[in-house]
């Protein structure tokens, strides 16, 4: 029996071919919204993927901010020394093929990833013969097999901070160079290979040594001690509560770098750091720990300055003490008879037989030169003006030479005054020159060693040489009643321990699994960047099945007139035909999801292709989330039912009787009412000029790009109401004259047959031309401004990264001196070599010119890569400490800033000096870091945590565009070394070098610092990389608009189609009075030809009109391969219509005269 | 009177002002009443037609049926109201191809009310035994001639027993046998199920079947019988 479904279905099938064209417009647009989806889901589970293989089964681990005894690793944890380096074959060519960036492991046999590898991590091994794992890619790329030798350098441990002034930082004393033999290469996709604990999809090039090996190669060449030392504790399971509580248990004083130290005399307790300063951190835990044991704690100061003097007697280099000279024995006294405390600025001086001051009287003035306690490039002397307050004699409290904190090499039992040689504060021939064998300052050190020449009160020593990393270099606790230091030791230590916070100090396991999965995530939703790039195709195939629909319901108009005719309410038809239409979309979406695979796959196919990095391509693939399926296929129904409902709308609005004759517009009858809105829309012609001429003016970029668009978005809107306006004039121009021209221009006029439907159709490519047009002219490549001051480079060739800091400036100095002779060693020390000699002149071109430095050296705070590259979710950005020199050199090319003074405008780098009430600190972001990867506007804030661990608010006061920081935030140098006071030294640098020296100078700079691990790249290199990714990204959006454009072209073929259709009676008849199908083609497709024009022409104008200002402020437009595009288009267009018209036009003439 | 047409007017609005096509058109018919409509092409003769079956609006004037005057009816209740009181013969049979004879016939009930499925079904095949399909019932209206798709028509139009039939040019498309044969059809069951039938028709054979014809000229309707 018929009942209403069965009707539904019985046309389904009756109309088959019409509804299959249906579905499949659905399938597609279904295909391409699941796809799109699919492509987040992929991103994210690639990197989920690989975060799990770079794991290697860790859960957890520590990252340790100093290296500890490997003896703490809780059970079932891997100790590992992790170090960055550089590894080069040994070849005993300096040009063999070394790399830098290099992770290099000391481990033994508990690190999990290698245990396959059979090789005993434990052995004991000859210094320079110990073995070595590379990665396939370290292998490869160095060209070495297992048996051959390779020279792994890597930084040095120092017991002070590189940039105390007592500190050396010569390249020999920084980094350390051993050779290892190559035990096995790991092959491709091995765990060990890809083992990092980094979010970044850079391939990792690890190596492996004995931690022993390393342990010994890293460690302080006075220092000679032989555990094996960690950086990093691996946890492959167990939660992390409980391994920090065994870690905790595990950790003595010395692991939180202090030490306790019982002086040779035995009177006290000295606590001090291996780092030659007590952190805030590790003072506190001290006083509270003699607070709880009831024991005085005396805060100490020991400083090595430059002269002490009175008038014209000096005393050189000599060792000023700052602490409590009213404290009681036996932490002092340290005061002249009758003398009850020391003033601030008051001095007094141990008498000692060749003492120049003896017989200064109290009260004359004395001045102290010393030097600034950081010492990183030049280093400054700074002076004191101090008063003699008296002397006291050389002995008790004040004959203690353990007051000064023993430094290996300076002042230990063995160190020699003359070895000092730390340039530039203290050279060794300054030294040599100032204190003569017999004089007064050597028999003193001879004697007393670093016993102290001069004490102030603790205030003054704080002033005097407060530096980052702190001031107080011990802390002297005496003992209890009756107990000796060695006993005290015994129970201080414990006491300390309790008082010593393992987080706070940075000893703690993180689960990292957790945060490299929440990393995995991804910077940027890909799958809403998809869809975004999918509007157009979606939106095209959307109508496109409207279309198709609605004419498979054309054909269908008498059987619908029928129905209404025979008493079915218009609900009712509309009910019924929706209800096929969604069977239709129901089946459409589903058959998309299969579709949907496969469009995944095409657009990571594409995304790896256009990727700059090849090594996206190893691990992307495809990934599905069953929740995007079911997202998708929702979504289309429901799209695809709107479409739907557009369609049925408008016909069941038709007269019966009309949908009865087979019509299936509404007829127009009478005097046409004057399409207002159009008329409005083409007000959109003044103000979308005026929008865009007054873009040129909006300082805001993102209000000017606004602009652009709004305004071209205005000339298009006003383009398309002009032609609907053309359509629906009451009179043509009329249609006469012969040949093709008339033909032409009635098929013209034919196009205004049905406004709507040629308007919708000449919209989409319109819209679609304009986004391709406007998407193409923001494609960019450094151009010839580029490389100018105020360019994207600022005017620098080269930027320079080194793993393993450098300390001194590299272009003058003893920075310079080193670098050479860095360069020498890398040719073996031959200074008559040709090649040294070629390499040595080419730093030249890094001397000073007379426009200022060449080089400009810049530290970093390392951390997440934040650059576009970076497919990982950044959430602990790179952060570069700028110069105050760079700061006032100014250049490079901003986006947007804050700038408000016209110094500022000037300048806007001196932004990076400002204060703000909340403490924020000021930054720069590259513009599309800042967008896309961290999501944070000019004004707004990011937090970072600092090296106490305290999270920090940075607000982004600028960003640059096209520059070669994309990968981190920049700060002024100030206040980076507040906030990360561990990071010494300077790991990137700007080099200006003459063009052509570029390269040559590049190899110089990575040969003579190999073993920092130095890789120089040139700027515009670097950031063609960078605009790559963004190329990438635009060239995917312009390929789905191009599909989408394609779509429209289909659209634009079902159009003629339908109007061809209900004009068959009408051509027969053309053809009956003589004309020839030929004809009749032509008729056809200049109306064709007509829409494509049209459409293509006032989305071209109007997208051209939105970029011109950008196009007149330099960038370059590939018009060639624009023009290419939409010339493509426009075959493509004529092609379909000559295909789809063929058939129609074939149809017996006698026919189709009786159907009309 | 079952159909009472009072004062009816329809013009269309065009460029050139309005274009009156029906000029104050009386008319009123009863039960078992029949009338043959003629005129020239573009007289008012289908747009009347189209106004007494409710698929256009007159006007000015009114139509009642049956008391009822449709076009105070909001749309559902108006297309219910086409679908009970109302069956359409055209000059286009309008069979659907996807259907067979006896399920076009029953297209009309299935947004009918009130009447039970097995009751439609059995009165569709009734009828289409009367007008001689008895033995075509599973066939296809293209494997029927012209004449048996008009007469599946008529059997359409008679499914839900309307008050008033309504043929536009039913005999148009069809040869004079033929033509003749359904116009004798169409008075036969009109007067078997005794409704109101109105005939619009170019052809003076058929209306000579009728026992009342009236002439439409100008818009105006003029009683010819």
């Amino acid at each position: 029996m018929l009942t209403l479904p069965r009707l539904a279905a019985r046309n389904l099938w009756f109309h088959r071919r019409g509804n299959l064209a249906v579905l499949l417009g659905v399938a597609v647009g279904s295909a391409v919204l699941t796809g799109a989806l699919l492509v987040g889901d992929s991103l994210r589970g690639s990197l989920r993927a690989k975060a799990e293989r770079q794991l290697a089964g860790v859960e957890a681990a520590a990252l340790l901010p100093r290296p500890v005894r490997a003896a703490v690793a809780p059970d079932g944890t891997a100790p590992a020394l992790v170090l960055p380096g550089s590894v080069q074959a040994e070849t005993g060519d300096p040009a063999a093929p070394s790399l830098g960036r290099v992770t290099v492991y000391g481990i033994d046999a508990r690190f999990r990833p290698t245990a396959d590898l059979g090789i005993d991590w434990t052995a004991p091994a000859k210094r320079n013969a110990a073995p070595i794992a590379l990665s396939h890619r370290v292998a490869d790329r160095l060209g070495v097999k297992a048996g051959d030798k390779v020279r792994v350098g890597v930084q040095r441990f120092s017991d002070l901070p590189r940039s105390s002034s007592l500190a050396k930082r010569g390249a020999d004393d920084v980094t350390a160079t051993v050779t290892y033999t190559v035990a096995a290469v790991l092959a491709p996709g091995h765990p060990a290979g890809e083992f990092s604990l980094n979010p970044s999809p850079a391939a990792p090039l690890n190596v492996f040594v004995p931690v022993a090996a390393l342990s010994d190669q890293a460690r302080d060449e006075s220092d000679h001690s032989d555990a094996p030392l960690a950086t990093a504790l691996f946890a492959f399971g167990g939660a992390t509560d409980r391994l920090n509580a065994e870690l905790k248990s595990r950790l003595r004083p010395e692991d939180y770098g202090v030490r306790l130290r019982v002086p040779r005399r035995e009177k006290y307790l000295s606590v001090e750091s291996d780092q030659l300063v007590l952190s805030a951190a590790q003072l506190e835990a001290v006083t509270k720990a003699a607070d709880a044991l009831k024991l005085r704690a005396e805060p100490t100061v020991v400083y090595v300055a430059d002269t002490l003097s009175a008038g014209t007697k000096e005393l050189p280099y000599p060792v000023v003490a700052g602490l409590n000279a009213a404290a009681a024995a036996p932490l002092g006294p340290f005061l002249p008879k009758g003398v009850p405390a020391l003033g601030d600025n008051e001095v007094v001086i141990p008498d000692w037989a060749e003492n120049p001051f003896r017989g200064l009287a109290p009260g004359t003035p004395v001045t102290l030169r010393y030097y600034h306690p950081d010492v990183e490039g030049e280093g400054k002397v700074l002076t004191a003006p101090l008063t003699f307050r008296g002397a006291i004699p050389l002995t008790g409290a004040a004959n203690d030479r353990d007051l000064t904190p023993t430094v290996r090499g300076v002042t230990d039992e063995r160190a020699n005054l003359f070895d000092w040689d730390r340039p530039p504060m203290l050279p060794k021939d300054r030294i040599r020159a100032r204190v003569p064998d017999n004089g007064p300052r050597a028999k003193f050190w001879n004697t007393y060693r670093a016993t102290p020449m001069a004490y102030v009160n603790l205030a003054t020593a704080e002033r005097l040489f407060a530096g980052r990393f702190g001031t107080v270099t011990s802390a002297r606790v005496a003992p209890g009643g009756g107990e000796g230091a060695e006993q005290l030791a015994d129970r201080f230590g414990p006491e300390l321990l309790k008082h010593l916070d393992p987080a706070a100090a940075g000893l703690g396991f993180d689960p990292v699994r957790e945060r490299l999965l929440t990393a995995s995530r991804g910077g940027t939703d890909f799958g809403g960047l998809f869809l975004g790039f999918s509007f157009f195709l979606i939106a095209a195939a959307l109508m496109l099945v409207g279309l198709l629909f609605r004419l498979a319901l054309d054909r269908r108009a008498k059987e619908i007139g029928l129905l209404l005719a025979t008493g079915y309410a218009v609900r009712q038809v509309r009910r019924m035909v929706l209800a096929e239409g969604l069977l239709l979309a129901v089946a459409g979406a589903a058959g998309g999801l299969v579709a949907a695979v496969g469009y995944n796959r095409l657009l990571l196919g594409l995304l790896v292709r256009l990727w700059p990095d090849p090594e996206v391509g190893t691990f992307l693939e495809p990934h599905a989330a069953p929740l995007s399926f079911a997202l998708g296929f929702g979504l289309t129904v429901v799209m695809a039912l709107g479409a739907l409902w557009l369609s049925v709308r408008g016909l069941v609005r038709v007269a019966p009787p009309a949908l009865l004759r087979g019509e299936t517009t509404a007829a127009v009858v009478g005097p046409e009412k004057a399409p207002r809105r159009a008329r409005w829309m083409l007000l959109g012609v003044p103000v979308g000029v005026v929008l865009i001429a007054a873009g040129a003016f909006i300082g805001n970029p993102d209000y000017r790009a606004m602009t652009f668009f709004a305004g071209g978005g205005l000339l298009l809107a006003a383009a398309l109401a002009a032609v609907w306006l053309w359509m629906k004039r009451t009179r043509h121009t009329e249609v006469n004259g012969r040949g093709f021209p008339a033909l032409a221009r009635l098929g013209a006029r034919n196009a205004a047959r049905n406004p709507g439907r040629s308007l919708l159709t000449a919209a989409l490519l319109a819209a679609a031309a304009f986004l391709l047009v406007a998407v193409e002219s923001f494609r960019r490549e450094p151009g010839k401004a580029f490389a100018e001051y105020g360019g994207g480079s600022g005017g620098f060739n080269l930027v320079a990264e080194a793993d393993v800091p450098v300390y001194e400036r590299i272009d003058s100095g003893p920075g310079r001196t080193d670098l050479e002779k860095q360069l020498l060693a890398a040719y073996g020390g031959k200074t008559d070599d040709p090649r040294f000699r070629a390499a040595a002149a080419e730093l030249a071109a890094l001397d000073a010119g007379p426009d200022g430095a060449n080089v400009f050296t810049l530290r970093l705070k390392g951390g997440d890569d934040a650059s576009c590259m970076n497919l990982y979710q950044a959430t602990r950005p790179r952060v570069l400490g700028v110069p105050e020199a760079l700061v006032q050199r100014g250049g490079f090319h901003f986006y947007q800033t804050e700038a408000e003074t016209p110094e500022e405008r000037a300048n806007p780098w001196l932004l990076l000096n400002r204060t703000y009430p909340d403490g924020a600190v000021p930054v720069f972001a590259e513009n599309n870091t800042a967008v896309w990867m961290l999501h944070v506007m000019v004004g707004g804030t990011v937090t970072v945590p600092d090296d106490s661990g305290n999270e920090v608010r940075l607000r982004l006061v600028g960003t640059l565009t096209d520059s070669p920081f994309q990968s981190e935030l920049l700060m002024a140098d100030a206040r980076f070394v507040k906030l990360f006071p561990t990071q010494d030294g300077y790991r990137v640098f700007l080099v200006h070098t003459p063009p052509e020296k570029e390269r040559d100078v590049a190899r110089v700079l990575e040969t003579a610092l190999r073993p920092n691990g130095l890789v120089a790249t040139p700027t515009r290199e670097k950031v063609a990389a960078y605009q790559a990714v963004v190329g990438a990204y635009l060239s995917t959006f312009q390929l789905l608009g191009g599909f989408g454009l394609l779509l429209g072209v289909l659209g634009l073929a079902v159009v003629l189609l339908r109007g061809v259709w209900e004009r068959v009676g009408e051509l027969a008849l053309l053809r009956a009075v003589g004309y020839r199908p030929r004809a009749l083609q032509v008729l056809v497709l200049s109306e064709n030809a007509f829409l494509l024009l049209l459409g293509l022409a006032a989305g071209v104008l109007a997208a051209l009109a939105s970029v011109a200002p950008h196009v007149a402020g330099g960038a370059s437009v590939p018009w060639l391969r624009l023009a290419v595009m939409l010339g493509a288009v426009l075959v493509v267009g004529f092609v379909v219509a000559a295909t789809a018209t063929a058939g129609i036009l074939r149809v017996p003439v006698v026919p189709a005269l009786r159907r009309e | 009177m079952s159909l009472a047409v009072r004062a009816l007017s329809k013009e269309y609005p065009t460029r050139s002002g309005p274009l009156p096509i029906l000029r104050g058109v009386n008319l009123a018919l009863g039960r078992g009443d029949a009338l043959a409509v003629m005129g020239p092409s573009g007289s008012g003769k289908s747009t009347l037609l189209h106004i007494l079956g409710t698929l256009d609006t007159p006007s000015s004037g009114g139509v009642t049926l049956d008391g009822t005057d449709p076009f105070a009816l909001p749309e559902a209740e108006l297309a219910a109201f086409r679908n009970r009181r109302i069956g359409f013969v055209f000059q286009d049979h309008h069979l659907l191809p996807q259907c067979s004879v006896l399920e076009n016939v029953l297209v009309p009930t299935l947004v009918s009310r009130g009447t039970a499925p097995a009751v439609t079904d059995g009165y569709a095949r009734q009828l289409l035994e009367r007008v001689g399909l008895a033995g075509r019932l599973d066939h296809r209206p293209a494997e029927l001639s012209g004449g048996e798709r008009q007469r599946v028509a008529v059997a359409r139009a008679l499914v839900l027993k309307p008050m008033l039939l309504l043929a536009d040019e039913p005999t148009g498309n069809l040869d004079r046998k033929t033509a003749q044969a359904v116009g004798e059809l169409l008075l036969e069951l009109h007067g078997q199920e005794n409704t109101i039938l109105v005939v619009v028709t170019h052809s003076p054979d058929l209306a000579r079947l009728f026992p009342r014809r009236a002439e439409m000229a100008d818009g105006a309707l003029v009683d010819a019988t």
